[in-house]
């Protein structure tokens, strides 16, 4: 469903953010991107969507040509990729409610969402999610009330307004305690698979990526060092793309 | 309170509710919301019954006030109700709903005038034209010109040609031939020395300096040219003309040759705005430099950590903190003008009052960096056995150079803008000259280039100032070491100029003049109540002048004024004499005026000042002069006797506010309300200017930096025209002392600064969420709406409020250079010298603006812990 070809970012300064990479992913997939911090996973993520303008290469998603998308479509593409930030992101001073209903956006009129005037079904979808990530009780609080773990998943729920056919996850544990980790990932997971909602998720750690991951793809220095299964991450492959001194660790 | 609890009656709520705003909800447990109730509702009926009580407000107007307040009283009672049933509705409809009656009067007592906005455009145009393109170059011209006088009429032995020319002279020479004439006769102009082939100008100087046309000529080649002119009739005045027409007048003719050498200059306008813009840089500079150097060694005894200890020291600490707080409420303009009667108008005044200002303003900073400093050093040195003195030189002094230089920089960048206008009142400097030009029509343009020169001078000092302080707070160096002698050397350098240039004369100081002491003496006791007044008048004849014969001790009969006399010690008196006024058993207290009165109906004359009875005897002598104007006022009504009429009027009734205080009271209500409009407007119309001047907001493209680029030029622009400059802009436009003007300029001083610092608050934003919705597909404004605007509201009120406090502070000196409001009747009681008057509307300032102050403090501590809320 999504292929990216020959993608490749130059920042103005002349650090290579991504390198001629390639790879498609199929629906369904639970895609985990690893990598040392300035790999070039952030970058990758934003191109899909084009938060980020990428230099030169393609990004195809169910056929249709992101990268080309003149900004009315390229907005219509963006509704259907759900995005998971590793600071979450939330407004802190709005409502966790107001927060989530904010994912609708790109999918209802504008005078009305100006005004801050939601329809009663996109209400009730949002609390439903709220529902679904287990802090409905938490609706009316403002977003700095909550704790990092349930700001993650208020993140969640906000994706899940846009009934996303993709999410991109940006690092959405790195900011998180090992047990709240497993919390969010699993709401991951659960999309994943009850869902169908095919994942893309950067993930700091090799262990959880294992656990999570059914295709784990390596990025170093914005180039494509590994894709594959992540059983088939050895030893000699582990130290090829975080470094002859790393040490895998567990998270458990 | 969210859990829906019913918390009391709603019935009770609801009748108490509305028995008085704010006792519903007190009596049903919403204490904190009643509180704020309550304090709405009193600013609501303070401004109502402020507005009731002002003259000439019709009946009507009145009665929509009632209604326009109505719908808030009903709904803070329904909204005690809601919240004794445990609701807890939204405050936004309520204080909205407390705010229409609040802007209904307030936008009626600023006096809007859209229509004269609009008619008088055409009278300003010019000096917007003068902002827009300046008069800055000029060509620059060779002249050459000579004088010759020529006397009207000839005298008698007077010769009757001329000189003859000298053939090429080292100058330009002209003579007159004759070189006598009688008015309206020809006289024949030869110049030689002049420019070849050049147009001559031909004037002519009237016997009282005034220059008028008379002809025109061309140099020949050799520079030598020949013109005919006339005597103008006119130009010796009538008078002389009748009285003494055989007395030959000094009167000339003047040869002027003006030639372009194709090179420019500046302008004579922008000569003239330099070299007044020096003297204000000249004593902005000097009153930095003093203000620190007086500065320093308060800050120390105004250091809580320094003068803890004793008793007394904790005495010396809150006397001159104190007393900075004191003077720092009294704005530098209204010092300029105590100075100006001090030390007489010029540079001079305004250096007092800048320097006054800058001691309280610096010192206070200074001091509270002492008490911010790293105690551990103070306690070593102190261990060390070492005296205070020596503390203070070793432990705390290094500690606080760096931010101490930083704050006088800063100072510097505020006396400039204080140096651009303490000229209106007087003080010296551009503002002397912008105040003379702004008020002629046709000098309108020349006071646009002035305005042009001012901005171009302190914008760029804003940003330099603003550079040179960061580095400071950073703590790298100025520049490479041997800068340091050179800055030292740039400053004494400009000490010893600016000591020149700014007039100091420390003579004026001391003695103190004794008009200077009965201000202080008049200032010390206000006119805060005063009673109703009795008054007696009385006259007694007196023959002026003295007629032949006439015994001046006949006819001295005393006259009975109230329970008291009034007598003269003589019938008669000339020019010179004085007359000895004597006025017995008058009642405690009384006071008395003494005022010729002429029988020819002319009207009444002061004598002397008042005087007043003494405590005891209850009498008062004095003697008064006879004047030359008494003598020819009186000749015009012969044989009848001239009066001297005396006044004397007894306190009676019981005591009331006085005049000048009811004044100062109504008019602190309607400069708050000044403040408050030109607040709401001046956000209104900075919110769309903030986003355009935010560089995240604005983005990268090239028409977005050129956006952002221009507003923020504009911004920087207005803000650096202080605001007792926007009013004189104003008031040429719309008309002097009225609130108006003085709204506009505080909405224009509003909307620069809050544009600033809203922008700034929008670049500070968490960028995060704007990716996140940006993400999800929302589209620009979506993303205006829930990512940005949530983000900057808190500190955006948190601006307004504080920019509120400011424009009251600022509605007082509006006032003084003819923007309406309690500044208004300050300046006129000063330039009266009504000091007692004048002493109460400070008074009444300082009171609202240490008000306002705290109470502005206060709102914005609650909002900020609004801000940083985080779960227990």
């Amino acid at each position: 469903m999504l292929d990216i070809r020959h993608l490749s970012k130059v920042y103005p300064d002349g650090t290579k953010g991504l390198d001629d990479v390639t790879f498609s992913v199929a629906p369904g997939e639970f895609v985990v991107i690893i990598g040392l911090s300035g790999s070039g996973k952030s970058t990758l993520l934003r191109c899909i969507n084009r938060l980020i303008e990428p230099s030169s290469g393609q990004v195809v998603l169910d056929g249709v040509d992101v990268t080309a998308a003149k900004p009315g479509a390229l907005r219509a593409i963006r509704r259907d990729i759900g995005m998971i930030f590793q600071q979450f992101n939330l407004v802190k001073r709005s409502s966790v409610l107001t927060n989530v209903l904010t994912g609708r956006l790109g999918s209802v009129a504008t005078l009305p969402s100006v005004l801050g005037i939601w329809s009663a079904a996109d209400r009730a979808t949002a609390l439903a999610n709220l529902e679904l990530v287990g802090i409905a009780a938490k609706a009316d609080s403002r977003a700095d009330a909550l704790s990092g773990g349930q700001q993650q998943r208020v993140g969640i729920a906000r994706a899940l307004m846009q009934n996303p056919k993709l999410i991109l996850a940006d690092e959405p544990v790195a900011s998180l305690d090992p047990a709240t980790s497993h919390t969010v990932l699993d709401y991951l997971r659960t999309l994943n698979t009850e869902r169908g909602v095919t994942v893309l998720c950067s993930l700091h750690f090799l262990s959880l990526a294992r656990e999570y991951g059914t295709r784990i793809i390596a990025l170093k220095d914005g180039r494509l060092m590994f894709d594959g299964l992540p059983r088939d991450i050895d030893e000699a492959r582990f130290k090829a793309i975080y470094g002859e001194d790393a040490v895998e660790v567990e998270i458990r | 309170m969210k859990d829906g609890r019913r918390r009391g009656s709603p019935a009770l709520a609801l009748g108490a509710g509305l028995l008085l705003p704010g006792l519903g909800h007190a009596l049903t447990g919403a204490r904190a919301r009643g509180r704020i109730v309550s304090a709405a509702a009193v600013a609501v009926a303070v401004v109502a019954v402020w507005y009731a009580l002002e003259p000439g407000v019709p009946a009507s107007a009145r009665a929509w006030l009632a209604l326009a307040a109505a719908p808030f009283w009903i709904a803070q009672a329904l909204d005690a109700a809601a919240c004794a049933r445990g609701a807890e509705p939204g405050p936004w409809r309520l204080g909205l709903l407390a705010a229409v009656p609040i802007y209904a009067v307030g936008l009626r007592a600023t006096e809007p005038n859209v229509g004269e906005f609009a008619a008088r455009w055409t009278y300003v145009r010019p000096l917007f034209a003068g902002l827009a393109s300046p008069d800055l170059i000029a060509p620059v011209l060779t002249t050459g010109s000579a004088q010759a006088r020529v006397h009207t009429p000839c005298g008698p032995d007077e010769p009757r040609s001329a000189a003859p020319l000298p053939s090429a002279p080292a100058a330009p020479v002209i003579v007159a031939d004759p070189p006598c004439v009688a008015l309206g006769g020809r006289v024949t102009v030869r110049g030689s020395g002049f420019p070849p082939d050049a147009a001559v100008r031909v004037l002519w100087i009237s016997s009282v300096g005034g220059e008028s046309a008379a002809g025109a000529a061309r140099t020949d080649p050799g520079g030598v040219f020949e013109a005919t002119v006339t005597a103008p009739p006119d130009s010796v005045p009538q008078r002389i003309r009748e009285r003494s027409p055989n007395v030959p007048q000094n009167q000339a003719v003047r040869a002027l040759v003006e030639l372009p050498t194709g090179r420019w200059g500046p302008s004579q306008t922008l000569s003239t705005v330099l070299s007044f813009l020096g003297v204000t840089v000249a004593l902005s500079f000097l009153a930095t430099l003093l203000a620190a150097l007086f500065a320093l060694p308060l800050a120390f005894l105004g250091a809580r950590n320094l003068m803890g200890g004793r008793w007394w020291t904790r005495g010396v600490y809150r006397l001159v903190r104190g007393g900075m707080n004191v003077v720092r409420a009294v704005e530098p303009l209204i010092m300029a003008i105590v100075f100006v009667v001090w030390v007489d108008l010029g540079p001079f005044a305004g250096l007092c009052a800048l320097v006054v200002h800058g001691v309280a303003a610096l010192g206070k900073l200074f001091s509270e960096t002492i008490e911010g400093i790293d105690p551990g050093p103070v306690e070593a040195i102190r261990a060390a056995g070492a005296t205070w003195l020596q503390v203070a030189r070793h432990g705390v002094l290094p500690q606080i150079v760096p931010p101490a230089v930083g704050y006088v920089v800063y100072r510097m960048d505020i006396n400039l803008r204080l140096g651009t206008v303490i000229g209106l009142v007087g003080g010296g400097g551009i503002g002397m000259l912008l105040s003379q030009w702004i008020r002629k029509p046709d000098l309108l343009p020349q006071a646009g280039t002035a305005l042009f020169v001012i901005a171009l001078l302190i914008v760029p000092l804003d940003f330099v100032s603003g550079a040179v302080r960061e580095r400071i707070a950073d703590g790298r160096p100025l520049g490479p070491r041997w800068t340091r002698p050179v800055i030292y050397f740039a400053v004494a350098a400009m000490a010893v100029w600016s000591w020149r240039t700014a007039e100091v004369d420390l003579a004026k100081f001391w003695p103190v003049p004794d008009r200077v002491a009965t201000i202080v003496r008049q200032l010390a006791r206000p006119e805060l109540v005063e009673r109703g007044a009795d008054e007696t008048v009385a006259s007694a004849d007196l023959i002026v002048p003295c007629p032949a014969g006439f015994d001046e001790t006949t006819g001295r009969e005393a006259v009975p004024i109230g329970a008291g006399t009034l007598a003269l010690d003589r019938g008669c008196a000339n020019t010179g004499d004085g007359v000895g006024v004597v006025l017995s058993g008058l009642p405690p207290g009384a006071a008395v005026r003494l005022r010729w009165l002429f029988a020819d109906g002319s009207g009444r004359l002061d004598a002397v000042g008042p005087t007043s009875a003494g405590q005891g005897s209850g009498d008062v002598g004095t003697v008064i002069e006879v004047r030359q104007i008494v003598e020819d006022r009186a000749a015009a009504a012969p044989g009848r006797p001239t009066q001297i009429e005396a006044t004397v009027t007894v306190p009676a009734g019981p005591l009331r506010l006085s005049q000048p205080l009811r004044i100062t009271l109504s008019k602190i209500v309607l400069t708050i309300l000044m403040a408050l409009m030109a607040t709401t407007f001046g956000a209104l119309l900075a919110i769309p200017l903030a986003f355009l001047a935010a560089r995240n907001i604005m983005g990268t493209t090239v028409v977005g930096r050129a956006v952002y680029g221009a507003a923020r030029l504009f911004l920087s622009t207005v803000r650096a025209i202080e605001p007792a400059l926007l009013v004189q802009v104003f008031a040429t436009w719309v008309g002097l002392g009225k609130p108006f003007p003085g709204v506009l300029a505080l909405i224009g001083v509003t909307l620069a600064n809050l544009g600033k610092l809203f922008s700034e608050a929008l670049e500070d934003i968490d960028a995060g969420p704007v990716e996140a919705l940006r993400g999800a597909g929302a589209n620009r404004l979506q993303v205006l709406r829930y990512a940005v605007v949530p983000q900057v509201v808190p500190s955006w009120l948190a601006f307004g409020f504080y920019h509120w406090d400011i424009n009251v502070r600022l509605s007082t000196i509006v006032g003084l250079v003819g923007g309406g409001g309690i500044g208004y009747h300050l300046s006129q009681w000063m330039n009266t010298t009504q000091w007692r008057k004048a002493s109460v509307a400070l008074l009444g300032i300082i009171l609202v603006v240490t008000a306002m102050d705290t109470i502005s403090a206060r709102l914005r501590e609650r909002l900020a812990q609004g801000v940083s809320r985080r779960p227990a």
